[in-house]
């Protein structure tokens, strides 16, 4: 998990570090408003939201996304998304934690159809119902500084949008990973690549011992110790975001482990 | 999926839109118009800068770029430019 976290940290120093230059041209397939000052590349729920506007199938983005998403299905997600590792480290916070319902990780997907690709195409991207006016990277990316640059200037538009992003980061305190699971239309986009993605997180063949610390691992809640003991790849669900910390975590694996090193 | 995210992507750099100048626009004060002096008689003829096209072709790569700030919009069932593209203009955020 640690090695994660430098990862996590490297991408979102390196997503952020465009002084000048960027490469707008290309969608990385994260949750980083490329409004931000500072990004380098195009978020795809802003592209999506103004080529629906357009009425135009964004070719590129689109197969931008979905190279992404066959190669490494949700990876992106675990270890390079800077709002995903901000959600990790204010899940680190002691607090009471809840374990969401399972029907809540389906509303990322209504809002991917409505807020994303419907209403920007029937509406315009002028709308307030598109997803960037609520989006809480924008809000941490943009609206936060922006705010502070004009002297604190506060509209109803950017108070939503606060009450927003308040509202996600008290989520991400009490149930990990909360905006990923229920709200995350990137995460919509990509889940179903999970299934055929060319990255899978390995199951420890023969060794799983049914102990099930996996499952009290899994930062989304997708009970991998139901695949692992089927020989299933842990990342074939939907939710998952291939963080591996249920194979770092496996008991039995690390049994197998030793006993390799043993006999050596 | 991988053939097809291929072929997007192929498609994506085949693929161009056409992007209006917006007509009601201010014309660009950066146009110079060149005058030619006819030597013999000291005659002075002033050429005028060429017409502003209607519109400018652009790949889906540019026209991905100038949707992160609202470059382009839809109006009428057309692309126009919500700025001179000519002009250099630095980073720019999106208004949505």
């Amino acid at each position: 998990m640690m090695k994660r976290r430098w990862y996590q940290l490297a991408s979102l120093l390196a997503l952020h570090s465009a002084w000048g230059m960027e490469a707008k041209w290309l969608c990385n397939p994260v949750l980083s408003c490329h409004s931000c000052a500072l990004a380098w590349f195009a978020c795809p729920v802003g592209v999506l939201v103004h080529y629906a506007s357009y009425g135009l199938f964004p070719f590129v983005a689109v197969g931008t996304m979905l190279l992404v998403g066959t190669l490494v299905g949700k990876l992106l997600c675990g270890w390079v998304c800077p709002f995903g590792f901000v959600q990790d480290l204010l899940h680190k916070i002691p607090s009471r934690k809840f374990h969401l319902p399972a029907w809540t990780n389906n509303i990322k997907y209504l809002v991917l159809i409505f807020m994303v690709l419907l209403l920007p195409y029937f509406l315009g991207e002028a709308t307030d119902w598109i997803f960037c006016r609520y989006c809480p990277a924008a809000a941490l990316q943009v609206t936060l500084p922006n705010f502070i640059a004009s002297g604190l200037q506060m509209s109803s538009a950017t108070l939503i949008k606060f009450g927003v992003l308040a509202i996600v980061l008290i989520g991400a305190i009490v149930s990990s990973r909360s905006f990923c699971r229920v709200l995350c239309p990137i995460g919509a986009l990509l889940a179903p690549l999970n299934y055929i993605s060319f990255w899978v997180v390995k199951p420890a063949r023969g060794a799983c011992i049914a102990c099930k610390k996996c499952d009290d691992v899994c930062s989304t809640d997708v009970k991998p110790s139901a695949r692992l003991l089927n020989g299933v790849p842990a990342n074939r669900s939907l939710d998952c975001i291939v963080c591996h910390d249920c194979k770092y975590a496996c008991e039995g694996r690390q049994a197998a482990a030793a006993v390799m090193a043993g006999a050596k | 999926m991988l053939v097809v995210a291929l072929v997007l992507l192929y498609a994506g750099s085949r693929c161009f839109h056409q992007v209006y100048y917006d007509p009601s626009a201010e014309p660009s004060a950066a146009v110079v118009t060149p005058t030619i002096q006819n030597s013999p008689d000291g005659e002075t003829f002033t050429i005028p800068a060429p017409p502003k096209p209607l519109f400018e072709q652009i790949s889906d790569s540019d026209l991905l770029a100038n949707a992160t700030f609202t470059g382009v919009v839809r109006r009428d069932g057309r692309l126009y430019w919500t700025y001179d593209p000519s002009q250099k203009q630095g980073k720019q955020a999106c208004p949505t």
